[in-house]
């Protein structure tokens, strides 16, 4: 769910460069409020590093094999940090695989973080009174497949207005389609997988969870 | 134990729970003196860990103090003349190469490029690492991880340096080079580990935790050789200490 | 002493903080290209970079093989559902004049700022780029975590392999659409993620104790010869003349 180089002009790329810019700035500026904002960040550090790895994991789904976005987990275990996180990762997997994009670096970010920032808010509401339970379960599925869907539109939407003027009207619509529903088991998976994720820190480490 | 030296860290009454235990630590006072060696024994969960993340400022006592140098250690506050080394090295090299990790601390400390720099080569070379100061840390072997973590708080030149299982998953060339390094890292030293022999070849002085509660104090000798004592607390006496290869020792 | 010069290649010993800005400013000048005649301008600057950064081409291809998959895709739509004048029809597929323009636009961009790139990160470890983001201005949040990354993503990696070896041995395979699938994938990322945060305490405690937060201006500094001032000053221009192609 990375655009590429080469396919957006430049406006795009620079404004997502911006946006994200923005978002960071504003994340960093409420994590420099708090009493010691070193203190999270080792564990966030970490964490990181495990999704980062974890999103390598390619798991055999016939036809295909995927590999896990896990923003919406991401989200709801680093909570503001989830942003920066997101960016580092991106700016990781360019370095290290050349994968992902450098000029659209700025918009990915926007694309997999603001929804993982969505999520914490999805998962914080869920969690409200109960840790453990069901409720944990509803509140880890939906934070972590409306992630991946929202991310998945944004995707979408970010290929499919920037090729559209160039495409036949009627490919326009049908790759839109397509590719929404390319990422339907995705949502599902990543929907199944979080609530799990989350059901089993909720009962080893509950705290991990409260934000 | 009554000597005038001054002492280096001095344990009060101190107490200490997690969140969610009973007391870990209970009732502990101990006073460390300029150039002591102390090596702290007991069963595992007795609460040696727990006791040095208390000395050194991490946790709050829930009862009693601590004082290093005269002075209270406070819950967050950042003492220099207080080194650890843990137990696990992938911990305490958290830096991507060898010359950074130890140049960590004593940039902490505000020295200058040059001195840091100065630190961080004599305290590779103090170790016998010289070799190893571009290299990842993460590339290193278990025996040379164990060496550069040490130099890395040696740079800070500290007062005193609290050892967490030092010989752990060393060979026996590597705990060999080891124990000259414990003897001169610092003024003081205290070394927690169930390595029994190699708390007699370092330390003047031994303390014996069980269920978080000293139990004995006093000289190596005595205290691990006190054989009923010593099991009756989970523990074996040391080899070297079996009465008839007593002679064989010097 | 800290500063770390590894590779030999002119490319490779270039103050990393030019490095960066340069790369950033030729990767937006490439993707700015937007007509047919710019692009052999773009392949040859491609080609002296190259030369500069002495990458085996072998090594190249092999990169380039997972990114390709996507591009392809985007490639192949836009050459055959094009809009314009329909310049060829095999069987079912036409492709157009337009689509053709656009396709052959779209892969000498993608392709041309992946290959930059790797040229220029073949030869900067990592740690490099982060103290050069960090001398640019990095906030500190960004560029701490991000070594702590670069330090513990191999361990953590040694951790998920071992994890996945016990699980094997104990008769867990990875297959298809099930629960116990689903499962075990999620007993892997929350273990993985519960040693990471574990590790992370045992850190900060020896972070801590050596002072981390108590001094700013951590940063050794960088030097960088006026040749090296001078040679971005020129990667500059040609980043501009090229975005001024068009
Ligand atoms: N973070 C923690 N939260 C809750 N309990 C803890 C924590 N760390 C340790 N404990 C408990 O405190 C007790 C003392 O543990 P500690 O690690 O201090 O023992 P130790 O003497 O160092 O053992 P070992 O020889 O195995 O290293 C144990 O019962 C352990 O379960
Ligand atoms: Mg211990």
């Amino acid at each position: 769910m990375h655009v590429p180089d080469g396919i957006l002009p430049v406006s795009v790329t620079l404004s997502g460069y911006v946006v994200s810019a923005g978002i960071a700035w504003l994340c960093l500026h409420r994590i420099k409020q708090r009493h010691d904002p070193r203190e999270d960040i080792p564990r966030a550090a970490l964490l990181t590093a495990a999704f980062f790895l974890a999103s390598l994991i390619h798991i055999p789904a016939p036809p295909a094999s995927v590999h896990l976005v896990l923003n919406g987990l991401l989200g709801v275990l680093l909570g503001l940090f989830a942003f920066p996180a997101i960016l580092i990762g991106l700016c990781f997997q360019a370095i290290m695989f050349g994968h992902g994009g450098l000029t659209t670096l700025g918009i990915n970010g926007v694309i997999l973080g603001g929804p993982a920032l969505l999520a914490a808010f999805v998962f914080s509401l869920g969690r409200r009174h109960h840790i453990n339970g069901r409720k944990t379960a509803i509140a880890g599925f939906l934070a972590g497949s409306s992630a991946v869907a929202l991310s998945a539109l944004l995707f979408a939407l970010v290929i499919v207005t920037n090729l559209a003027t160039h495409l036949r009207a009627d490919t326009e619509q049908s790759a839109l389609l397509a590719l929404l529903l390319a990422h339907l088991p995705l949502v599902l998976l990543e929907g199944a997988v979080t609530a799990l994720v989350v059901t089993f820190i909720g009962r080893t480490r509950p705290h991990l969870l409260k934000g | 134990m009554t000597t005038t030296t001054p002492y280096v860290l001095q344990l009060s009454a101190l107490s200490f729970s997690y969140p969610d235990t009973g007391r870990v630590l209970n009732d502990i006072s101990m006073t460390i003196h300029a150039g002591e060696r102390v090596g702290l024994i007991g069963p595992n969960g007795a609460g040696k860990t727990t006791l040095f993340l208390v000395a050194a400022g991490f946790f709050a006592p829930t009862a009693g103090t601590v004082e290093l140098l005269g002075k209270p250690v406070v819950k967050g506050g950042f003492r220099p003349e207080l080194g650890l080394v843990f137990q696990r090295t992938d911990d305490q090299l958290f830096c991507a190469t060898v010359a950074e990790d130890v140049a960590f601390g004593p940039r902490n400390m505000g020295l200058s490029h040059e001195e840091v720099e100065r630190r961080t080569l004599a305290a590779l070379a103090a170790v016998g690492a010289e070799k190893l100061g571009e290299r990842s840390t993460h590339q290193l072997s278990e025996g040379e991880k164990r060496i550069v973590s040490i130099a890395g708080v040696l740079a800070m030149r500290p007062e005193m340096i609290i050892f967490d299982e030092p010989s752990a998953g060393l060979d026996i060339r590597c705990r060999r080079r080891l124990i000259p390094l414990l003897q001169e890292a610092a003024p003081t030293v205290l070394v927690a580990s169930h390595d029994l022999e190699l708390i007699l070849e370092v330390c003047t002085r031994v303390v014996l935790i069980d269920e978080g509660r000293i139990v004995a104090d006093g000289c190596p000798r005595k205290v691990m050789g006190d054989e009923a004592l010593m099991a009756a607390h989970g523990q074996e006496k040391p080899h070297s200490l079996v009465p008839h290869q007593l002679p064989h020792r010097h | 002493m800290l500063r770390k010069v590894s590779g030999t290649s002119l490319l490779a010993r270039w103050d990393p903080r030019y490095k960066i800005a340069a790369l950033l400013a030729l990767a937006f000048s490439f993707s700015a290209v937007s007509r047919i005649q710019t692009i052999p301008y773009m392949l040859g600057l491609l080609v002296v970079f190259w030369l500069l950064s002495g990458v085996p081409l072998a090594i190249l291809g092999r990169r380039l093989r997972y990114p390709s998959l996507f591009i392809a895709l985007v490639i192949l739509m836009l050459l055959f559902a094009g809009r314009g004048d329909v310049l060829l029809t095999v069987g079912f597929l036409t492709i157009t004049d337009s689509g053709l323009n656009r396709a052959l636009l779209v892969a000498a961009r993608f392709y041309s700022i992946l290959i930059l790139a790797m040229l220029f990160f073949a030869g900067t470890p990592l740690l490099t780029t982060i103290r050069a983001l960090q001398a640019l201005g990095m906030p500190y949040i960004i560029t701490d975590m991000a070594l702590l990354m670069a330090r513990y993503v191999e361990v953590l990696h040694q951790d998920l392999r071992n994890l996945h070896r016990c699980m094997h041995l104990r008769g867990f395979r990875l297959r298809g659409w099930s629960l116990t699938s689903l499962q075990g994938v999620a007993l892997m990322v929350a273990n993985l993620l519960l040693r990471s945060f574990e590790q992370s305490q045992r850190v900060y405690l020896a972070m801590r104790l050596r002072g981390y937060g108590q001094a700013d201006g951590l940063t050794p500094p960088l030097t960088a010869t006026p040749a090296e001032g001078l040679f971005f000053v020129i990667v500059v221009g040609i980043a501009l003349g090229l975005g001024w192609l068009g």
